[in-house]
């Protein structure tokens, strides 16, 4: 049976870990799970090899860099898997049951925007800012996106932002790229159907970036990172 | 002066060989004991290999980072005494990627040495 480092030495583990710039907490615990498990082995090699001197000796192994490249291949790793996750909800809406919803979304932004059916493009205009703004406002109220803690204490919550962050900004530019181009009263019909399905991706993300993603990241965070209690709005 | 060199040579040679099979040799370890750590990974191979191969923590995080982003492996944390530990298993995905890459690196292997023995073939 292998011996434990004590509670003191694991806190000396995050103390030296922090030191060496690995600022996200989640990844603090898997190098220091590294370390100590290095360590315990080397002290059962040798039971008078003290902890400091096994620690130097383990973190020797580490590249020159230090853990720096860790770091950088777990973000980037993270941020495929965001990806993914993203991809996979927008190839849902291709696929039945979904297409039915995207097809008839599609079609009804056609009729508006071609033919003023139901309501003038301006006021379909009008809708979708005052959709991303309540987005905006509930997800500043109920959401998370907001908070520096999230940002840079964990990486996996970071890398979260970061790639729906860049997200958000297409809620407007669509939008307003599509009045600027117009006068917003008649639009011809490819373009009207051009626009409409550009306009069903954007309503889709923004429901999408309301509910959806932040309940991923919640599954995510219960099934893999429980361990780190982040309490999420 | 001149073994120092040819040392430095033969390690580094030896070193890009391993990192270039690093993948495959994760996923097959993970294939054959269902869940592992990483440093159990690393104690894994320096066992099996009788100390030839040695993963550095520095090559092999970043590899295990790379198939999580991938798809082909799934961790899961658990508590083991005062800390907690990230465990990786493959995902189903993986065990597909495992049976090309262990195709791919006999093919190689096989290749390989057609051209070191010739003779052989």
């Amino acid at each position: 049976m292998k011996e434990q480092l004590s509670e003191e030495e694991i806190a000396k583990l995050f103390k030296f870990v922090k030191s060496k710039y690995v600022h996200y907490i989640d990844v603090q615990y898997e190098i220091v799970d590294h370390l100590a498990s290095a360590i315990e082995e080397k002290q059962i090699d040798s039971a008078s090899l003290s902890f400091d001197r096994a620690l130097s000796e383990v973190y020797g192994k580490f590249p020159i860099t230090g853990f720096a490249v860790m770091i950088a291949e777990k973000s980037s790793a993270l941020k495929m898997f965001w990806v993914k996750k993203f991809l996979g909800f927008m190839l849902g809406y291709m696929k039945l049951p979904k297409i039915i919803i995207a097809g008839f979304l599609i079609y009804l932004l056609h009729l508006i925007l071609y033919n003023g059916s139901l309501i003038s493009p301006k006021q379909l205009y009008l809708t979708l800012v005052t959709l991303a703004i309540l987005s905006a406002g509930y997800r500043y109220k109920y959401g998370f996106e907001f908070s520096k803690e999230f940002r840079q204490n964990y990486l996996v919550t970071g890398t979260y932002l970061s790639f729906y962050g860049g997200v958000w900004f297409f809620y407007f530019y669509a939008p307003l790229n599509f009045s600027g181009s117009q006068h917003l009263d008649q639009f011809g019909y490819l373009q009207s159907w051009i626009l409409s399905v550009y306009l069903t991706s954007i309503t889709l993300l923004l429901h999408a970036y309301t509910f959806v993603f932040p309940k991923m990241l919640k599954k995510e965070l219960l099934e893999k990172y429980s361990h780190l209690n982040i309490k999420l709005a | 002066m001149l073994p120092k060199i040819l040392m430095h040579i033969f390690v580094g040679m030896n070193r890009s060989l391993l990192r270039g099979s690093l993948e495959t040799i994760v996923i097959k370890l993970l294939s054959d004991n269902n869940e592992m750590y990483g440093y159990e990974i690393t104690q894994k191979v320096k066992e099996i290999t009788a100390d030839q191969f040695k993963i550095t923590e520095g090559a092999l995080y970043p590899t295990l980072h790379k198939l999580e982003g991938k798809g082909v492996l799934e961790c899961n944390t658990r508590s083991i005494g005062n800390r907690f530990r990230k465990y990786y298993s493959l995902t189903e995905a993986g065990q597909t990627e495992l049976a090309i890459m262990l195709q791919d690196m006999e093919d190689y292997i096989k290749n390989m040495r057609l051209i070191i023995n010739p003779q052989l073939s």
